[in-house]
């Protein structure tokens, strides 16, 4: 046929025609190339290919990730914020990528504490007269507690899990009322240097009221 | 060689293609030959020389990337780049309806050959049918949106006229 065509197609029926030849050949033969071999040459081919596929793909899964993320903290109405160091307070209210977080040093969010080892209760709540701080109130003056010992959420918040750190009692002294004591806690959680928080889950009383 | 770093760059832009984004829609039922379309392209923009060279280059791409069955998709895609670029020079390619038809048969004929070879039994048949048929159904009107678009976003015709001279016999 390559006579009766002009010189550039007679070229490429020649072209076609090698092609068409060593296609078939590796076909008949390829399987009598060592598998190895085979398999090194397409590795060191792809490796590239691989390399931005790896890349490609570990990009679209932290993204996906963040997104879950993003979701999960949107879901968390009433859950627990933490640092490594203590309790910084609970999700008040949630939106479609953030949340707002009710501090411990809000003075409308008292919380239910015990002090650690020897168990007496009180309520911590913020106030700011005559300086602000944390106290713990409602601790009766015939309880023994000292400067240094922690302060931990108790088993009777209904908000926050138990024994989770809170703060350290600095200094000890008596309510006006002249009923129980004054207890100021110093936060254990640095509020000021806050970077990266926690959420851990409420109470179930509280998840099952969502 | 600039006809030769083009034809790198569109081997490795399908093979990026086919292993990254199409194989994910693949999962989940949607099959794009993007090989075939790769081909078609090449051959209509470059006539049947350079079809060929292509549509075996990529082929035996895809066959190292298999790994077995060396020259399956090699074969057939070169020969698909030489049918095609043998009829580029009398077809109107910048038409939607001969990219369409184009991409159809290249889709229908290269799936065909491809996945025979997977296939042992008569009973898979049927599921062999259905996927070549709907690849050429996917791949067909997406390639030809894709150039359509490509059309659009240059303002120019892609691949010109046929070079045939007018009023001459075929």
């Amino acid at each position: 046929m390559g006579g009766f065509l002009p010189p550039a197609e007679r070229r490429s029926s020649a072209l076609v025609g090698v092609y068409a030849a060593l296609s078939l050949l590796l076909l008949i033969t390829g399987d009598r190339v060592p598998q190895t071999t085979l398999r090194g040459i397409g590795a060191w081919i792809f490796s590239p290919f691989d390399r931005v596929v790896l890349v490609v793909d570990r990009a679209s899964a932290a993204w996906r990730e963040n997104q879950r993320l993003h979701q999960r903290v949107a879901e968390l109405e009433f859950d627990v914020v933490v640092t490594h160091e203590g309790l910084v307070g609970r999700i008040g209210e949630s939106y479609t990528m953030l949340s707002r977080v009710i501090l411990l040093t809000d003075a409308n969010a008292p919380i239910a504490c015990e002090v650690e080892s020897v168990g007496v209760m009180g309520i911590l709540h913020y106030v700011t007269t005559p300086y602000p701080r944390l106290v713990l109130a409602g601790v009766p003056l015939a309880d023994t507690v000292h400067i240094g010992q922690r302060v931990l959420t108790s088993g009777l918040s209904r908000r926050y899990p138990r024994s989770l750190p809170v703060g350290q009692i600095v200094r000890l002294g008596v309510d006006p009322s002249g009923l129980s004591q004054d207890i100021e806690v110093s936060p254990a959680a640095r509020l000021s240097h806050l970077r990266h928080a926690f959420v851990i889950p409420a109470p179930d009383s509280l998840r099952e009221r969502r | 060689m600039k006809t030769a770093f083009g034809l790198l760059a569109m081997l490795m832009v399908a093979l990026l293609l086919r292993s990254t984004a199409l194989s994910v829609l693949a999962a989940r039922g949607i099959v794009l030959d993007v090989l075939a379309f790769a081909v078609v392209i090449w051959a209509l923009a470059r006539g049947e020389a350079w079809g060929t060279t292509f549509g075996f280059a990529l082929g035996l791409m895809a066959d190292l990337d298999a790994a077995h069955w060396l020259g399956r998709h090699a074969l057939v895609l070169a020969l698909l780049g030489y049918a095609v670029g043998r009829l580029s020079h009398t077809l109107v390619r910048d038409s939607f309806r001969t990219q369409l038809a184009l991409l159809f048969f290249a889709t229908l004929i290269h799936e065909t050959w491809a996945l025979s070879f997977d296939v042992g039994s008569v009973g898979s048949w049927p599921w062999l049918l259905g996927r070549v048929a709907l690849a050429a159904l996917t791949t067909a009107p997406a390639g030809a949106i894709v150039l359509l678009i490509a059309h659009w976003g240059s303002g120019q015709s892609l691949f010109g006229h046929a070079d045939l001279p007018s009023g001459s016999a075929l």
